[in-house]
């Protein structure tokens, strides 16, 4: 595949998720919290009527699906812009002050890096009892954005030296228009190839910790409650695990496709004299 | 580490009202009991002597009481670790020697069909939650096929199984948990190793060995030789990641290890014991990145120098 | 005459790339005697390091050797021969010095161990024994304090020292001919001329036929018998040395005389050949040089000239060898 279709076919991908997701209320067949009315309160397996079948409480997976794709990828997509924003100022601070500030702000992240996220998130759900939806999307924020801070921290401080900073320098622009004109520009690629693989990454946290319980909470759908939902007591529900699992893993591929892609059209490789 | 601790520290007072008022939340107990009980505990006192305690305890090992176990929480840890560190362990070197080896393999031939396979599947397998992952194996195996035990590290009647059998039940249980955790961890490596790899083998010294008459396997191994700083600096970052992986797959197939168990303690508001968790994997955290930076050092005479 | 140790003819080497087949060596015939010196030149991207690869099948991927192809050493083809005989040959019989020595050495490996691996890939020595060897002959290329040296990495010595470990890589099985692609290039200039002179003594000392290519017609005037002129993939002069400097045969071969700065053309500006070398997807026809030449007429843009022998050891490529009065002064 040319490095153009690589790019192109995930960002379609991504792009009718997004859509689907947007258009959940007027595309889904049923409402997604909807008990049947002939109170026909059981998990049965796909038909006509309910093409991926329904769960414990007899509500219609597919349209459950299409309302949690609206959680995932909005928790996903909100938490990892406030990571990308915090994490640039962070990094790009510590790169563009350097010395004593930037080796303090490092050793903080070290110390922040060396708690594992998931176990922070679960200190942190312990604490709370249950996390609503927005506080949610902070602590995802919160404790993604070291990834981006060291990168971006990296790049600023090879830009510091390069000429034409200096050469701007030595004209007299300010500082912060120095940084703005002639460093966030060089930091995007990097911005945005971390902020699509974070996405990817968060969307799976998000699932699985809504899977444990401590995310998203009900009757709330998002995929990792449904997930969850399939491994209620009563026997084995294959369309529970198969159906939300793999427009999870298609959402993640999808980023981390994308990501990659991203990656390699920014880095393009030598070619060979 | 004693900053690692301190974060959770600060991370333990932010959160909205302190443990007791949680535990004893709906309890019909006069107010005044609370408030003894928050006083015997020391939850009055300024936050700097609060502090200074906390941490004196960890350092003397005292990791506090699990409510939940009813036992201390260092003789619980001690009882969940080792399996844990099974399954992580074997999870770990698996990954590691499997991944390098198809990343290897991989970039000395970037661009050509099996690599792009390989490339494919790699991307996919890093793309599949390890939750799910487990969710799909204990659905296929356990509960369609039937081949494998469902959960938990033993079945109930291994004490009274002949010796042999007893090794066949405890690898029954063992393998599913570890195919979970390695596959997603064979797919890190592999994609990690196959781009530090494929640099390497561009690399002029590639051909200087060629000139020197080496063999193919002899220059593949100058050039892995010289891939192989970045991959191990990798698999010191991605601890914090496989402790994640490792919290669901415990809890999916039931292993009774820490990873489990933690994920209880939240449920059950076991907060000596979720402490102490955050503390031990912190502890792993941090021992693992600086071993990957000694044998980084160790592989590569241009680091640190 | 003897028969030559490495004859090589009608080399031609090509890649596909995106812009068409790139004949980047197109037709290459040469030989080297035994204790012999033979430069090769040319600009970069005249094909020269590829032609010095292809000696010893070191191409890089994606290049396609012409079938007609030859490359004999000791009467044997290079091109057509067995991966294991091949093996046996490179490092021991043939070996090779690189232009860019820390690249071209591994990093993490040291120096004395690099230098080892050509004695113990070739022969039966001990890895002791080996490292041994291996400490003399870093000994021998004047790296003072060899044995400590022996353990130090790449990055842990100057680029002149590194080039010296090159070279004591190459000759420690004193093979019968080196090529040596750009050695001083990467070096400072004082530098250089110890590499060069270091080159020479070796080459007393072992009487190996040497293979040096380089853009450096200094280099070529101190330190070779003979010299082939490469432009755009095909050998446009062969001469020995001396009449290379008196009477070169090819307007390239001015153009690149005309550039050295030499004592008595310090006072003039230095003239240099306009343009650059076209890339090897699109040889011009006819003449591959003359869009910069000087003297080009019509036969030029229609013939491709053949190599015509002027005197015993000496051909060139041009129309003026039979045209001469079409020579502009």
């Amino acid at each position: 595949m040319s490095a153009r279709r690589r790019t192109l076919v995930p960002l379609l991908a991504l792009a009718c998720f997004v859509v689907l997701a947007l258009g959940a209320p007027w595309l889904a067949p049923a409402p997604p919290n909807a008990i049947p009315a002939d109170g026909l309160i059981q998990s049965l397996p796909p038909t006509v009527e309910h093409p991926f079948g329904t769960d414990p409480l007899g509500r219609d997976v597919l349209s459950r699906m299409l309302h949690g794709a609206r959680v995932s990828l909005s928790v996903a997509f909100l938490s990892v812009a406030l990571a990308s924003l915090v994490g640039t100022t962070y990094g790009a601070a510590a790169g563009w002050i350097g010395g004593r500030v930037d080796a303090l702000c490092m050793r903080l992240l070290d110390v922040a890096l060396a708690v594992p996220r998931l176990l922070v998130l679960l200190l942190m759900s312990a604490l709370w009892g249950t996390l609503p939806l927005h506080t949610l999307v902070l602590l995802l924020g919160l404790t993604g954005w070291y990834d981006v801070a060291r990168l971006v921290r990296s790049d600023v401080r090879g830009l510091r030296e390069r000429d034409f900073v200096l050469a701007a320098r030595a004209t007299g622009v300010r500082e912060a228009r120095i940084l703005w004109r002639h460093v966030v520009p060089h930091v995007w690629p990097t911005l945005v190839v971390t902020a699509t693989l974070g996405v990817a990454n968060t969307i799976a946290l998000e699932a699985g910790l809504s899977f444990l319980g401590l995310g998203v909470q009900p009757p709330d759908a998002s995929w990792g409650t449904i997930l969850r939902d399939g491994q209620l007591p009563g026997g084995a529900r294959w369309w529970l695990t198969v159906f939300p699992g793999a427009a999870l893993v298609l959402a993640v591929l999808t980023c981390n496709a994308l990501g990659d892609a991203l990656r390699e059209s920014f880095a393009p490789r030598q070619v060979a004299a | 580490m004693w900053a690692a601790s301190t974060l959770v520290f600060v991370l333990l007072r932010l959160a909205p009202g302190d443990p007791y008022a949680m535990r004893f939340e709906g309890l019909p107990l006069p107010r005044a009991t609370i408030e003894a009980r928050r006083a015997q505990r020391g939850l009055d006192d300024p936050m700097p002597v609060q502090y200074a305690r906390w941490l004196g305890n960890i350092v003397r090992g005292e990791l506090g009481w699990s409510e939940q176990h009813q036992r201390p929480v260092r003789d619980v840890i001690a009882d969940l670790l080792p399996r844990t560190a099974l399954l992580m362990g074997l999870a770990l070197v698996t990954s590691l020697s499997l991944g390098m080896w198809l990343g290897a393999w991989q970039g000395t031939r970037a661009g050509s069909f099996g690599d792009q396979v390989a490339t494919t599947s790699t991307l996919v397998l890093y793309s599949l939650p390890e939750f799910w992952l487990a969710l799909l194996l204990l659905q296929l195996f356990v509960q369609t096929l039937g081949w494998l035990p469902a959960t938990g590290m033993v079945s109930a009647m291994h004490e009274i199984l002949p010796f042999g059998e007893r090794v066949r039940d405890r690898l029954e249980h063992l393998v599913l948990p570890w195919l979970a955790l390695s596959l997603v961890g064979v797919s890190v490596f592999a994609r990690f190793q196959r781009s530090s790899m494929r640099d390497a083998w561009r690399e002029p010294f590639v051909r200087t060995a060629r000139a020197k008459g080496v063999a193919e396997r002899g220059v593949r191994w100058h050039a892995w030789r010289t891939a192989l700083a970045p991959v191990i600096a990798l698999a010191g970052l991605t601890l914090p990641a496989l402790v994640g992986g490792a919290v669901f797959v415990e809890r999916i197939f039931a292993w009774p290890g820490m990873g489990n168990a933690t994920v209880s303690a939240v449920n059950a508001r076991d907060y000596d014991l979720v402490t102490a968790a955050v503390l031990l994997s912190s502890a792993v955290t941090v021992f693992g990145s600086l071993l990957a930076d000694l044998v980084q050092r160790m592989v590569d005479p241009r680091v640190g120098s | 005459m003897t028969s030559p140790l490495l004859s090589v003819h009608d080399l031609r080497v090509s890649f596909f790339t995106e812009a068409g087949p790139a004949r980047a060596v197109d037709g290459v015939s040469f030989t080297v005697h035994a204790g012999e010196t033979v430069a090769l030149v040319g600009e970069s991207g005249c094909g020269k390091t590829l032609t010095a690869l292809s000696l010893l099948r070191l191409m890089p991927t994606g290049a396609r050797l012409a079938p007609t192809s030859r490359v004999e050493f000791d009467g044997a083809d290079i091109l057509t021969m067995p991966e294991r005989a091949l093996r046996s040959l490179r490092g021991d019989r043939i070996a090779m010095i690189f232009q860019e020595p820390m690249t071209a050495l591994n990093p993490v490996l040291t120096v004395g161990d690099q230098v080892a691996e050509v004695v113990r890939v070739h022969t039966a020595l001990s890895g002791r024994d080996a490292w041994t060897r291996a400490v003399d002959m870093l000994a021998l290329v004047g790296i003072p304090d060899a044995a400590a040296r022996a353990q130090q990495y790449p990055h842990e010595l100057s680029g002149g020292m590194r080039q010296r470990v090159m070279i004591a890589m190459a000759l420690i099985l004193e093979p019968a001919l080196v090529i040596a692609d750009e050695p001083t290039t990467a070096l400072d200039v004082t530098i250089q001329a110890q590499i060069l002179e270091l080159l020479r003594a070796m080459r007393e000392r072992s009487g190996m036929a040497l293979l040096l290519i380089t853009h450096d017609l200094g280099v070529v005037a101190e330190m070779a018998s003979r010299v082939l002129v490469m432009y755009a993939g095909e050998v446009v002069e062969e001469s020995p040395v001396e009449l290379l400097f008196s009477a070169p045969g090819h307007p390239y071969t001015e153009g690149l005389l005309a550039a050295v700065p030499t004592l008595d053309t310090s006072r003039e500006r230095l003239r240099t050949i306009p343009g650059t070398v076209p890339p090897p997807t699109d040889w011009p026809a006819g003449c591959r040089f003359r869009e910069r030449c000087a003297h080009a007429w019509d036969r030029c843009a229609s013939d491709a000239p053949p190599l015509v022998q002027l005197g015993p050891a000496h051909r060139v490529r041009c129309h003026l060898v039979q045209e001469p009065e079409r020579r502009r002064t």
